[in-house]
C-alpha cells in the first residue's frame, strides 16, 4: 500500500510539473503574439521615437523567440513574474493583494453554493418522484442557465438602486460583509445548481446500498441514517466535483467581478488585457493555471483520505 | 495635444488620460453654474474622493497620466506655477525671476524657510538635482524632450543610459549661485520656458530622497515621493484601494491647505462613483481627478436628481474631436470622397449620443474661446433634425461618391478609434452612417498607446481615425500647425498633409508680430483644411463635474482648471 | 489516482449524469416515446426550434432595420424612448430598435453556440475515439494532453487568446472550439473503451478491416447517444461562452447585434433605462434554458435510470 501511494503521489506530481511548463510555454507563446509595443506601453503617449526605440532594445525584444523563452523561463522558475507595464511595479507586489480578494470571493460563493445547493439537493431527493422533485429540478436548470452576468446587473438594479440595500459594488474590505452579499450570491445561485442535482443523486445511489440497509435494520430513524450515513458518503462526490469545477469557477468569479468592480484577479484580467499589460496578463494565467494544478492535488489527496475504497492502481 | 476621447470607462485605454499635462497657457473658461459662495473657509475635514484607475508612477519625472499628476499636486511644488484660477504663471517655490534679453539665461530667487515634508530644508541644490535628473537617460522620462532645451542636455542623456550621474553632478546649463538663487541657461530662447517648468515632471524633489529613485525603480518597487506640497502621502501598500493625504503642518504658504486630510478609492468606476457621490461616500467627481466628464448615462441620471443637479458644473472646454484621414492613401486622398463623410455624418446624434449635446456640433476646427473662431464657418450643411434634410444629406453624399468614381459605394478599409466611454456606440453610429450613403468601414478600437504606433509608422497603418485635440496655449497655431503642418507629419499630424501653400501660409502667420494679420492668415488656412477636408470635426469640448453641497470654493476653475489638475489646498468643507 | 468520475467535468454534464458509462436504450423508437411524454423536454424543443426559425428568419420577423438610428428615439439629451408603441421593447442609447437588436442577436448566439460545439465535439471525439482504439503510448499522449487542457481556467484562456486575435465571430468558434474539446474527448474515450474489448472488433480485424474502417462503423454509433446529448448541453454552456466575451467586450464586432454586449451597455444606463440590460439578458436565459431542458430530456429518454 506504501508503495503504490508513493508511486501514485510520484506520477500525480510527475503529471503536474509537465502541466505546469506547458502552461508556460503556451503563455509566453501568447504573450510573445500580442500585439503591443512595450517600449511604447511603458514610456507612455509622449515619449518620443527615440526613447521608444532604446528602451525597446534595453528590453531585449528584438531577440529570436527562443531566447526571449528562454528568458522568460528563468525568470519564471525563480519566481520572477516581471514588473507591470502599466503599475510599474513588481507582479509578485501586484498580483499577491489582488488573488487575496478573489480568495476572498471564492470562499463567500464557495459557502453561498454549498448553503443554496445542498439543501436543494437533499430536499429534492427526500421527496423523489414528486410533482415538487420535477419542479425543484427545473429551478435548478433555471438557476444553472441565468448568464451569471446578467443576474450580477439584475441584484445590482433592484439591490443597489430600487430598494438600495446594500452597497452597490466593489470591496469594502475582507470583514466588511454586506459587499460580498451580491457577488456571491450571483456566483452561488448558478453554482448552486450542479451540488444540488449531484447530491440527489448520490443520495438516492446511496440509499439502496447495503450499509445503508444496515443502519435501517438496526432501528435507526430516518434522519440518523440520512444526516449521519448517507450524507457524508454522498459528498465524497463533491469534492471531485470541485475539483473539475475549478476552471468554470474562475470563469464565473472574473465575470462577477467586472460587473461589481471587485479588485481582484479577474478585474485585473480585463484591465490589463485592456491595457495592453503583457507581462501581468501572463502571470495571472501562468498563476491561475498553477493555482489550480495546485488545487486538484489538494483534491485528489482530500478524495483519497476520504473515500479508502479506491485504488492506486 | 492629442488626446482620444473622454476615456472613463474600465476599459478605458492608459496614456489617454496622459493628454491634458502637456497643457500649457489657456483662456479661463467662462462659469456656467454658479453657487452659492460660503465666505469664511473652515479649518478641518477629510475630502473624499474616487478614481476608477490608480496612479501609476509616483515619481515626478515618470508622471504621464492625469491622476499622477493630480497626486503630484498634492505632494510636491514647482518653481512657478498657474494662478488658482486662471492659466497665469505665478511664483511658487520661486519668489522672482528675471532673464537675459536674449531670452537664453534664466535667474531664479528661491523662496526661504520651506522644509520638505521630512524636515530638509529646499535649496537650489533640489532644484538642480531635479532638472538634471528628469533629462538623465536611466530616467526614461516621457518629458525628457521638453526640459531638452536646458544646456547641456544632450550631453546629460548620452552619458547617462545605464547609470545615473552622481548625485551632485548637474546640467551645465545650471549654476546654483547660491543656496538661494539659480541661474538656467537654455540652448534656444523659448517663449514658454515658464509653462515647461509648471509641469509635474518639474516638481522639486528632495535630492537626498529623490537620488534613491532610481535603484528604487530599477527593483520594481514604488518611490517614497517626498516634496513640499500641502499635503503628505501616507505609506502604504503599492496596489493598495486607498490613497491617505495628510496635511503639511510645515506648507510655506501660510493658513493653508484647509483640510487635514484627503482620502483617494481607488478602483470606482463611473457608475459607483455616482452612486457613492448621491450617498455621500464622496465629496466631487470627477474632473479634476481623471480629467474625465460626467458620462452619458451618469448625466441623464444626474437630470432626474434634484440634489445632485444642484451639485452639478459645467464649462466649455478648448478642444475638437473629429475624424481624420490618411490624405494619400485611397479612397481617402480623393477630397470628394471625404467631403462626402462631412454630408453623410450625422453629427447631431452623435452628439447627442457622446455628449448628451452637452459639447457644440463642431463644422469648423478652431473652438469657440480660441482666437480664430468662426461661428459662421460652415462649409456642409446638412440638417439631420429632419428626415427631409436627413435625405438631402446623404444624397449629396452619394453624388460626390459618384462624382469620385464610386458609384456604387467604396470599401474604406479600418476605422481606428481609440477605447474609451462611447467607443462601441461612436464605432457604431459612423459605420452605420457611411454605410448608408456606401462607404463601408469596419469600426477597430484599440488603446491610446497602439493607436500612437500605427500612426507613427511609415507608412502610417491609420486610414481612417478618431482623434481629438485640446488646446495648450491660446493660439491658434497650436491647433493649425500642429495638425496641418507638413513638417508635423507623424508626430500631431496623422493625416500626413503636407500641401505647400498652407505650409507657407503656416510658416508666415507662425512667425508674425502683427496679430490682426496673424489670425486672417490662420483663417485662410482654416478654410483651406475645411475645404480639402483633411478632416471632419463634429463636436467641440467641455468639462463637468459634480461637487458637494457642503464643499467649498464652489468657483468651477477650481475644479476643472484650465490648464492643471485641482489646487486642493484651496478647498475646505463646511460644518 | 482519483477514479474516473461517472460524472463528467463540466457543469453541463452533470444535469445529465454518468455520460461515460451510460449504456444506450436498446430501441430509439423507446428513446422518442420517452422524450414525447416528457412535457418539460418537448416545451424546450419547441423554444429551440422557434429560435432557430427566428435566428434564419431575422430580415423578416424584425420590425425594424437593428443597424439603423431612428430620428427622435434619443432626445436631444440623448435619453432613448422606453418600451412604447412604436418600439415594443425600446430603444437604445443610439436610438436603435430594441426588439429587433434582439431577433438579430439570436443569429450570433446559435452560430457561436453550434459550430463551436460542433468544432469541439470533432476534435475530441476523434482524438478519444483514436486513443480508446490504438492504446498503448497513443492513449498516453492523447490522455495527458488532455490533462493539461482540463487544466487551463477555460474562461480565462479564452479571453486571453480572443483578444490577442482580434474578437470576430469566426475568431471566437474557432477558440472556443479548440480550446474546448478536452472533456468530451474524456467521453469519448470512456465509451470507445467499453467497446473496444468486444470480441467482435477482433473479429473485424482478424478480417482485415481498415482502422478507420472500425472506429467509424463499430465504435462511433454506440456512442451517439451520448455525444448528442453531450452536444446539446454544450451548446448552451458555449452560448453563454459567447455571451460572457461579449459582455466584457470580446465579442462580435458593433454594430452587430449581440446579446451579451447589449447587456454590458446597459448595465452602463442601469439608471436611466433599464430595459436596455434587461431584456437581451432575458433572451439568453430563455435560449439556454431551452437547451438544457432538451439535452437534460434526452438523457433521460436515452438513458433511463431505474429509480430515479
Amino acid at each position: 500500500m506504501r508503495d503504490r501511494l508513493t508511486a501514485y503521489v510520484v506520477r500525480r506530481l510527475a503529471l503536474a510539473v509537465l502541466t505546469v511548463f506547458g502552461v508556460v510555454v503556451v503563455t509566453f507563446v501568447i504573450g510573445y503574439l500580442l500585439p503591443a509595443n512595450p517600449a511604447r506601453a511603458i514610456l507612455g503617449a509622449h515619449a518620443s521615437a527615440q526613447s521608444v526605440a532604446i528602451l525597446d532594445k534595453q528590453l531585449g525584444l528584438n531577440l529570436p523567440l527562443w531566447d526571449q523563452f528562454w528568458i522568460y523561463f528563468k525568470k519564471i522558475a525563480v519566481g520572477n513574474f516581471g514588473v507591470s507595464y502599466y503599475y510599474g511595479v513588481s507582479e509578485n507586489a501586484l498580483l499577491w493583494p489582488h488573488a487575496a480578494k478573489t480568495a476572498a470571493l471564492a470562499v463567500a460563493s464557495l459557502i453561498a453554493e454549498l448553503v443554496i445547493g445542498i439543501p436543494l439537493g437533499i430536499v429534492s431527493a427526500m421527496k423523489r418522484g414528486s410533482v415538487f422533485d420535477r419542479l425543484l429540478m427545473v429551478l435548478s436548470l433555471i438557476m444553472f442557465s441565468v448568464p451569471v452576468f446578467w443576474l450580477g446587473v439584475l441584484f445590482l438594479y433592484e439591490f443597489g438602486q430600487i430598494h438600495p440595500i446594500l452597497p452597490l459594488g466593489t470591496f469594502g474590505g475582507f470583514l466588511a460583509l454586506p459587499y460580498y452579499v451580491m457577488p456571491a450570491l450571483t456566483i452561488g445561485i448558478t453554482g448552486a445548481a450542479v451540488y444540488a442535482r449531484l447530491l440527489r443523486t448520490s443520495v438516492l445511489e446511496l440509499v439502496n446500498q447495503d450499509f445503508v440497509r444496515t443502519a435501517r435494520a438496526k432501528g435507526l430513524s430516518e434522519g440518523v441514517v440520512l444526516f449521519r450515513h448517507i450524507i457524508p458518503n454522498a459528498l465524497i462526490p463533491f469534492v471531485t466535483q470541485m475539483g473539475l469545477d475549478l476552471g468554470t469557477f474562475l470563469g464565473g468569479l472574473i465575470i462577477v467581478e467586472q460587473v461589481f468592480a471587485w479588485p481582484g484577479l479577474g478585474y485585473l484580467t480585463v484591465q490589463s488585457i485592456a491595457n495592453l499589460d503583457i507581462p501581468t496578463i501572463l502571470a495571472i494565467t501562468t498563476f491561475a493555471a498553477i493555482a489550480i494544478v495546485v488545487l486538484n492535488i489538494v483534491v485528489d489527496l482530500v478524495y483519497a483520505l476520504l473515500d479508502p475504497r479506491i485504488s492506486y492502481s | 495635444m492629442a488626446r482620444p476621447m473622454r476615456p472613463w470607462t474600465a476599459l478605458a485605454s492608459a496614456a489617454a488620460a496622459a493628454s491634458v499635462l502637456l497643457a500649457g497657457v489657456g483662456v479661463g473658461a467662462a462659469a456656467a453654474t454658479v453657487h452659492k459662495q460660503s465666505s469664511t473657509p473652515v479649518y478641518g475635514g477629510t475630502l473624499n474622493l474616487d478614481t476608477q484607475t490608480p496612479p501609476q508612477k509616483l515619481d515626478p519625472a515618470q508622471v504621464s497620466d492625469v491622476v499622477s499628476g493630480q497626486f503630484n499636486y498634492l505632494i510636491f511644488n514647482n518653481l512657478v506655477t498657474y494662478a488658482k484660477t486662471t492659466a497665469q504663471i505665478v511664483p511658487s517655490l520661486a519668489t522672482s525671476w528675471s532673464h537675459n534679453a536674449a531670452g537664453t539665461v534664466w535667474t531664479f530667487n528661491l523662496r526661504k524657510g520651506v522644509t520638505f515634508s521630512n524636515g530638509d530644508p529646499f535649496t537650489a541644490t533640489d532644484v538642480a538635482f531635479t532638472l538634471t535628473r528628469i533629462n538623465e537617460g536611466v530616467t526614461n522620462s516621457p518629458y525628457e524632450f521638453s526640459y531638452a532645451v536646458i544646456a547641456g542636455s544632450q550631453q546629460c542623456l548620452a552619458q547617462t543610459k545605464t547609470k545615473p550621474w552622481p548625485a551632485t553632478e548637474y546640467l551645465s546649463g545650471i549654476k546654483i549661485l547660491n543656496p538661494y538663487k539659480i541661474q538656467i541657461t537654455t540652448t534656444t530662447p523659448e517663449q514658454f520656458f515658464l509653462n515647461v517648468l509648471a509641469l509635474p515632471s518639474a516638481s522639486i524633489e528632495d535630492a537626498s530622497v529623490a537620488q534613491n529613485y532610481f535603484a528604487q525603480e530599477k527593483a520594481g518597487k514604488q518611490i517614497d515621493p517626498v516634496g513640499t506640497g500641502p499635503f503628505i502621502l501616507q505609506p502604504a501598500a503599492a496596489s493598495t484601494t486607498l490613497y491617505v493625504f495628510k496635511k503639511n503642518p510645515t506648507y510655506w504658504q501660510k493658513g493653508l491647505p484647509y483640510l487635514n486630510q484627503v482620502d483617494v478609492h481607488i478602483g470606482a468606476d463611473p457608475t459607483l462613483q455616482y452612486a457613492q457621490f448621491l450617498k455621500g461616500q464622496i465629496d466631487a467627481m470627477p474632473t479634476f481627478l481623471e480629467n474625465f466628464d460626467l458620462a452619458p448615462a451618469q448625466y441623464l441620471a444626474m437630470l432626474k436628481n434634484p440634489k445632485a443637479k444642484a451639485d452639478y458644473f459645467d464649462v466649455p472646454d478648448i478642444g475638437v474631436n473629429y475624424l481624420g484621414f490618411d490624405v494619400n492613401t485611397a479612397p481617402w486622398n480623393n477630397v470628394k470622397v471625404r467631403q462626402a463623410v462631412e454630408y453623410a455624418l450625422n453629427k447631431k446624434l452623435l452628439d447627442e449620443v457622446l455628449f448628451n449635446g452637452r459639447a457644440p456640433v463642431a463644422n469648423s476646427i478652431l473652438p469657440p474661446g480660441m482666437p480664430g473662431y468662426q461661428p459662421n464657418l460652415n462649409l456642409y450643411p446638412a440638417n439631420y433634425a429632419t428626415a427631409a434634410g436627413q435625405a438631402a444629406a446623404q444624397a449629396k453624399a452619394k453624388a460626390l461618391l459618384k462624382a469620385a468614381g464610386y458609384p456604387n459605394g467604396v470599401n474604406g478599409g479600418t476605422f481606428f478609434i481609440i477605447s474609451g466611454p462611447g467607443d462601441t456606440q461612436q464605432a457604431s453610429l459612423v459605420k452605420t452612417d457611411l454605410a448608408a450613403v456606401g462607404i463601408q468601414v469596419q469600426p477597430r478600437i484599440i488603446g491610446f498607446n497602439t493607436f500612437l504606433n500605427y500612426g507613427e509608422a511609415k507608412p502610417s497603418k491609420l486610414g481612417f481615425y478618431s482623434l481629438g485635440w485640446t488646446q495648450d496655449y491660446p493660439d491658434p497655431q497650436d491647433f493649425l500647425f500642429n495638425l496641418f503642418d507638413g513638417l508635423e507629419a507623424g508626430q500631431n499630424n496623422f493625416d500626413y498633409s503636407n500641401n505647400p501653400q498652407v505650409n507657407a501660409l503656416l510658416a508666415k502667420a507662425d512667425s508674425g508680430t502683427n496679430q490682426a494679420l496673424r489670425l486672417q492668415e490662420y483663417d485662410q488656412v482654416q478654410k483651406m483644411v475645411m475645404q480639402m477636408a483633411w478632416v471632419v470635426p463634429f463636436a467641440f469640448d467641455f468639462q463637468d463635474g459634480l461637487v458637494g453641497a457642503n464643499v467649498y470654493p464652489k468657483t468651477p476653475a477650481i475644479w476643472a482648471h484650465p490648464v492643471e489638475p485641482a489646487e486642493l489646498q484651496y478647498v475646505w468643507i463646511a460644518k | 489516482m482519483r477514479p474516473e468520475p461517472e460524472l463528467i467535468p463540466s457543469p453541463g454534464i452533470v444535469l445529465s449524469e454518468g455520460l461515460e458509462t451510460a449504456r444506450p436504450s436498446s430501441h430509439l423508437g423507446d428513446a422518442a416515446r420517452r422524450f414525447v411524454r416528457n412535457p418539460w423536454a418537448v416545451a424546450g424543443l419547441v423554444v429551440v426550434l422557434a429560435l432557430v426559425a427566428m435566428a434564419i428568419l431575422a430580415p423578416e420577423l424584425a420590425p425594424k432595420n437593428p443597424d439603423f438610428s431612428y430620428p427622435n428615439a434619443v432626445n436631444n439629451l440623448g435619453q432613448a424612448v422606453g418600451p412604447s408603441r412604436g418600439f415594443p421593447l425600446g430603444t437604445d442609447e443610439l436610438g436603435r430598435d430594441v426588439l429587433s437588436r434582439i431577433i438579430w442577436g439570436a443569429r450570433v448566439s446559435l452560430e457561436v453556440g453550434f459550430l463551436a460545439t460542433f468544432l469541439a465535439m470533432f476534435i475530441g471525439v476523434c482524438l478519444g475515439v483514436v486513443a480508446a482504439y490504438f492504446s498503448g503510448w497513443v492513449d498516453q499522449v492523447i490522455m495527458r494532453f488532455t490533462d493539461i487542457m482540463l487544466a487551463f481556467p477555460f474562461l480565462l484562456f479564452v479571453i486571453v487568446v480572443v483578444s490577442v486575435l482580434r474578437p470576430s465571430v469566426a475568431i471566437i468558434i474557432a477558440v472556443i472550439g479548440f480550446l474546448g474539446w478536452a472533456p468530451i474527448c474524456r467521453i469519448a474515450r470512456g465509451q470507445a473503451l467499453s467497446t473496444v474489448r468486444n470480441e467482435y472488433i477482433e473479429g473485424a480485424r482478424a478480417v482485415g478491416a481498415s482502422h478507420g474502417r472500425i472506429m467509424f462503423r463499430y465504435l462511433l454509433p454506440n456512442m451517439l447517444a451520448p455525444i448528442i446529448v453531450y452536444g446539446f448541453l454544450q451548446v448552451s454552456v458555449n452560448i453563454l461562452t459567447e455571451a460572457a466575451l461579449a459582455f466584457l467586450g470580446l465579442g462580435a464586432p458593433p454594430p452587430t447585434p449581440d446579446w451579451g454586449s447589449m447587456v454590458s451597455e446597459g448595465q452602463t444606463y442601469m439608471q436611466t433605462m433599464p430595459w436596455l440590460f434587461f431584456y437581451p439578458g432575458l433572451a439568453i436565459t430563455l435560449t439556454v434554458v431551452a437547451f438544457n431542458l432538451v439535452g437534460d430530456g434526452l438523457n433521460e429518454a436515452l438513458n433511463p435510470r431505474k429509480n430515479y
